[in-house]
């Protein structure tokens, strides 16, 4: 119980909070109050706002879009596809039981014959508040007398969560468990390997794409640019290949993952990391290269200031500014695995569980996927909103 | 209870960002209101062309009461306010201002590329502004053709100049026949001093003054009755804004057009045009001929911009006092608010009853002494 | 009167050119020029004509692909510089003691920076100021260039000024090394009327208290008047006419300064179309044979074009690059604007009711 009056306090509070930032950025309470002005009616805050709104709308219609998609697949050709997708030995079956048994799934699926009760329902289990979530089989028996068929329904347990993105059946070795479960244990998987790998590429990918720029036209230059043309000619996969050739049977580095055993992360961080920096370096020197013929920089270097202080106080940093937006972006990005990268390194990661799904029709496990990805990606483009105006004093958001 | 924030008052020399408070005036508080909304919803019924006069001969483009400004998330930044200005057919209009004065919006308004808030804006007594239609936008930008300050950014670089010239032609179907077409469009770059030839090229392939020259002929090539020049030639070397200049001088003499000469040097305005407004803040501070404004100036922002004007000659220059322009000197009170008086017959400046009567002074002063 | 004046800067046979696709292009081609201590110096010229390349080499401030000739030399306080390559070599000269103002202040700012923080860094690199005082001397160079309330304003970003206090910036930064020589590369250009009047006149001001040599790069010979004790005609990478700003002005000797005088819209008259040149400036790729100017000149002679005129001597001060001088050459009438020119200047400067000169005519 008081878990419900808190999360209910709290929605309200969130709900209270933004329409008290509206009304102190429109200026309709507290116009003389200096202190409240600066704070509530900052400019940053009312567009992060404004921006987590927007994106929990776009959020809301690919949810009904792909919760539609998905539901055509099911009811296609009457059902029966679907049915005999998930009956096993569907032909083997008396026509009367098998039904009855694909009924009992889609029960516990919770599908109805109603797809607007469903989405709403599906709706209503996403919104972040705690609800208790009961779950139960059903088993369906057929009255070899009569005909019929008689479900009986079993409780399995009940559980208060916050979001309940429904349960996965049909994706070997999870089936029954919360979406949600699923999901962030692959996540964890897939972020051990992923974090190395961003942080690979950012401490090789800026440190190489600046050398180039330094010298350009220089040796170092050149090899940088072969390597970042030899990466974006040769498909990604036939470089991970090659990298996995030159880590593992070459340096001799572990290639399967092993829970817990961190040099089997390395082969797989370093392959990810080896192919992305390419694309950091080039962007890095493309935009060090443009500083490189500003104006100002012109004027540092008549001021007479040293060319390292030029690179390091003026180039740098404003080469960096349009590059940082990316950034919380590739980190929480790498929750999500790669799926070849995955397979290569026997991984059990989101890359995997996304295509295993998608082969099951498990959608519950496929729209789960989704959604968190897009609050990945909506969360992490607020962040790289919110850095770059940390560190470029031109960006005011109240502007356009 | 909105309308209190940020009552300070800034000069767009201090800072173009803030927004902009009426500062010829002291704030009133029903200034900020639009009483009348005709500008932006406001349709009138008329279906005459537009090339038929409505009203005064002579007027082609009267603006009354015109505001402009630009929204900014909650913030209206008003640029131009109160803007009344008629000008005559056939003649150079020249507008000068510094940046920030608004005199490029007031040019942007007549072309339509910046909504006006309020006011009006009647071409040959014809409403032009607000919401006119489709049809009559595009009738409107047959008759007024734009030049713009800066000859490489309006030119497509991507485009030969053939299609640049022509593309006003072909949106409109001005030819009868491609023949007629080559031919309008040859004819006009000889006009301007290029060579048939450079019809093949691109704009990057031209100097500064040729692109000029390419802009002007893009213009003149739609043969319309209004041209707006918005600083044509700041971005040019001085040995060749006299040739820019020429051209413009030269084309409104042969077709009689109507030109709006937007610059911030009098000099240069004062060489081409017949009538000079004087622009500060958004308002028009003083309007006179040409030779009048530099004889008889009263406003003191015309004052302080007529000595900063550089005369090439060391001995006058170094002698040269530049009178700086304050704005908050005429101390206008709340009771007392300026206003845009006709000093003398075609002479108007804008003051308040106290200044209007030095002014008058001033003026028959200079009447007796001549006598 | 000249001689006896200290040289700060002597440039002899200064040729300068940039490698291009392998080619050669000579963009300064053989100019020679003295530069006094304490006068301000104006090089007027088209785009074009080379006059930005021309002050670049005194701070060795030359494109990667430019190339001083190695016959060139240029002498500051004596010592040779047109010799001098990496940015160490330069030290205590470029920024220090020749400071540059280029001519866009909206872009010569680090957008990133505050203001105070890019007048700092220069005085803690060339002066080695602490912290706070360097914090304190920013300030008083803020309140030197007029830039009101600087004690709020150092915090500033640039993109909170507008064009003209930008450049007043850029002027205080050049100011924080109490330079000997301030080039300024169009300064004003960008600017409007008002703001630019504004800015020469901080700049004479703060020549006068603090005794530099300012060298002053402009198209416009109008802005030129205001400033200049010396000015220096240049056209097609050399200069073709030099002497103090009367001899130019009340004097002009080379058909170029008067094509450049005659284009001013002051010294125009509304009945009659404006004076222009002709054709466009020279361009490098080929070489330059005869005077770089024949082609646009309305009074070249065959000569012109075989052979490039010697710097004739008019005066004392006064030289100029054309074959017009020679004693062979035939009288020519001057163009109209020229031959009136006394009187035009009297009338321009009478309708803005200017106090007149009192130039005695010879």
């Amino acid at each position: 119980m008081a878990t419900y009056i808190i999360g209910y306090l709290l929605i309200i509070l969130v709900v209270a909070f933004v329409v008290f930032v509206e009304l102190v950025g429109h200026k309709v309470i507290f116009v003389n109050n200096a202190r409240i002005q600066t704070i509530f009616g900052h400019p940053l805050l009312r567009y992060s706002l404004r921006r987590i709104g927007s994106a929990i709308i776009s959020i809301l219609l690919a949810i009904t879009a792909t919760f539609f998609l998905i539901r055509f697949k099911v009811d296609a050709n009457g059902g029966l596809d679907f049915c005999k997708k998930v009956v096993t030995n569907w032909d083997k079956m008396n026509e009367t039981i098998a039904w009855a048994q694909c009924a009992a799934t889609k029960a516990n699926l919770g599908i109805t014959e109603n797809w607007f009760v469903d989405l709403f329902t599906y709706f209503f289990n996403i919104l972040p508040f705690p609800k208790t979530i009961c779950v139960s089989s059903f088993e369906s028996v057929v009255d070899e007398i009569t005909g019929s068929v008689q479900y009986y329904e079993v409780l399995t347990g009940c559980r208060t969560t916050v979001m309940y993105l429904g349960r996965a059946f049909f994706i070997t070795a999870a089936n029954g468990e919360f979406v949600t479960d699923v999901i962030f244990s692959k996540m964890g998987v897939s972020f051990e390997v992923g974090i190395i790998a961003v942080l690979v590429e950012i401490f090789l990918g800026y440190p190489m794409g600046m050398m180039m720029a330094r010298r350009k036209d220089g040796i170092f230059d050149r090899i940088g640019n072969a390597y970042i043309i030899s990466i974006d000619a040769i498909p990604g996969v036939a470089y991970y290949y090659i990298w996995m050739v030159i880590l593992c049977t070459l340096i001799g580095l572990p290639r399967k993952y092993e829970a817990g055993n961190f040099l089997t992360l390395l082969a797989p961080a370093l392959t990810m990391g080896f192919t992305g920096m390419a694309g950091i370096a080039l962007w890095v020197r493309r935009y060090m290269l443009d500083e490189f013929n500003s104006d100002y920089v012109k004027f540092a270097r008549s001021k007479g200031l040293s060319e390292n202080r030029i690179l390091a106080v003026h180039i740098l940093r404003n080469a960096i500014v349009p590059l940082v937006r990316s950034i919380p972006a590739a980190v929480l990005g790498a929750l999500l695995g790669t799926f070849y990268l995955e397979k290569i390194y026997v991984i059990p990661g989101v890359g995997g569980l996304l295509v295993d799904a998608n082969d099951k029709s498990d959608f519950y496990v496929l729209q789960g996927i989704i959604i968190v990805s897009a609050l990945i990606s909506v969360v992490s483009y607020l962040l790289g909103d919110i850095v770059t105006a940390v560190i470029d004093p031109r960006i005011s958001f109240s502007k356009e | 209870m909105m309308k209190n924030k940020e009552e300070k008052v800034v000069t767009p020399e201090e800072n173009t960002n803030t927004r902009y408070i009426d500062i010829q005036s002291p704030y009133k508080p029903e200034n900020a209101h639009h009483n009348n909304k005709k500008g932006a919803k406001y349709k009138e019924e008329d279906n005459e062309p537009l090339s038929v006069v409505k009203g005064k001969e002579n007027d082609i483009i009267t603006l009354s009461h015109v505001d402009i400004g630009f929204k900014r998330g909650t913030d209206l930044r008003v640029v131009v306010k109160d803007f009344n200005l008629t000008i005559n057919r056939g003649e150079i209009f020249g507008l000068v201002g510094e940046s920030g004065s608004g005199k490029t919006t007031v040019g942007r308004s007549i072309m339509r590329i910046v909504p006006v808030l309020d006011g009006e804006i009647r071409y040959n007594g014809h409403l032009i502004s607000g919401n006119i239609g489709r049809a009559r936008e595009r009738e409107l930008k047959t008759k007024i053709q734009m030049i713009f300050q800066d000859p490489s950014a309006s030119l497509n670089d991507r485009a030969n100049v053939d299609y640049i010239v022509s593309e006003g032609l072909r949106a409109f179907h001005l030819y009868e026949n491609e023949e007629d077409r080559m031919e309008k469009v040859d004819q006009m770059m000889k006009r301007v001093g290029l060579r048939p030839e450079h019809l093949r090229r691109y704009p990057h392939e031209f100097s500064g003054g040729q692109r000029q020259r390419i802009g002007i002929a893009r213009c003149m090539v739609m043969n319309p009755e209004v041209i707006i020049a918005d600083e044509p030639i700041s971005a040019l070397d001085v040995s060749i804004r006299a040739q820019v200049l020429n051209l413009i001088k030269e084309f409104q003499k042969e077709s009689n057009m109507t030109v709006i000469f937007i610059a911030h040097d009098l000099s240069v305005v004062k060489y081409i045009s017949d009538r000079i407004g004087v622009i500060y803040g958004g308002r028009l501070v003083e309007l006179t001929t040409a030779n009048r404004l530099f004889e008889m100036p009263l406003h003191p922002y015309t004052k302080s911009l007529l000595s900063a004007v550089p005369i090439p000659d060391p001995q006058v220059e170094r002698k040269k006092k530049i009178i700086s322009y304050n704005p908050f000197a005429h101390g206008y009170k709340w009771d007392d608010v300026p206003d845009f008086y006709e000093v003398e017959p075609g002479h108007y400046v804008r003051c308040n009853q106290k200044e209007l009567a030095q002014y008058k002074a001033i003026i028959a002063n200079e009447g007796k002494e001549a006598k | 009167m000249a001689e006896e004046r200290e040289k700060i800067l002597e440039v002899k046979n200064l040729s300068v050119g940039f490698l291009s696709h392998g080619k050669k292009m000579h963009v300064i081609r053989d100019v020679s020029l003295d530069v006094y201590k304490g006068e301000t110096l104006a090089i007027v010229g088209e785009s074009g004509s080379g006059k930005s390349v021309f002050t670049k080499t005194f701070t060795g401030m030359l494109d990667v692909n430019g190339f001083i000739d190695p016959k060139s030399s240029i002498k500051f306080h004596g010592e040779e510089i047109s010799k001098k390559k990496t940015t160490k070599e330069w030290a205590g000269i470029r920024g220090k003691r020749i400071a540059t103002i280029f001519q866009d202040p909206m872009t010569s700012l680090n957008p990133l920076l505050t203001i105070g923080y890019q007048i700092m860094e220069v005085l803690r690199l060339h002066h080695g100021l602490s912290k706070q005082e360097a914090k304190e001397e920013a300030i008083n160079l803020l309140r030197k260039v007029r830039i009101p309330e600087p004690e709020k304003r150092i915090k500033d970003y640039p993109f909170q000024y507008s064009g003209g206090m930008r450049q007043r910036v850029v002027i205080a930064i050049a100011l924080a090394c109490r330079p000997e020589i301030l080039i300024c590369d169009e300064p004003t250009t960008a600017l409007d009327v008002t703001v630019q009047a504004q800015i020469l006149q901080l700049i004479k001001e703060l020549q006068q208290e603090y005794n530099w040599t300012t060298i002053f790069i402009t198209h416009d010979l109008g802005v030129v008047a205001n400033i200049a004790d010396r000015i220096a005609v240049m056209y097609g990478g050399q200069i073709v006419e030099y002497g103090t700003a009367e001899d130019i002005f009340y004097e002009p000797a080379h058909p170029y300064t008067w094509a450049l005088l005659s284009s001013l819209p002051q010294l125009g008259s509304k009945d009659e179309p404006l004076v222009y040149i002709k054709g466009n400036p020279p361009s490098f790729n080929t070489e330059i044979i005869g005077d770089a100017f024949a082609i646009r000149n309305e009074y070249a002679m065959k000569i012109d074009y075989v052979m490039d005129p010697p710097m004739f001597q008019i005066s004392d001060t006064h030289f100029a690059k054309t074959w017009l001088l020679d004693k062979n050459a035939p009288k020519v009438e001057k163009p109209l604007i020229i031959q009136n020119l006394r009187a035009r200047m009297k009338q321009a400067a009478k309708d803005l009711k200017r106090e007149v000169g009192d130039y005695d005519e010879k």
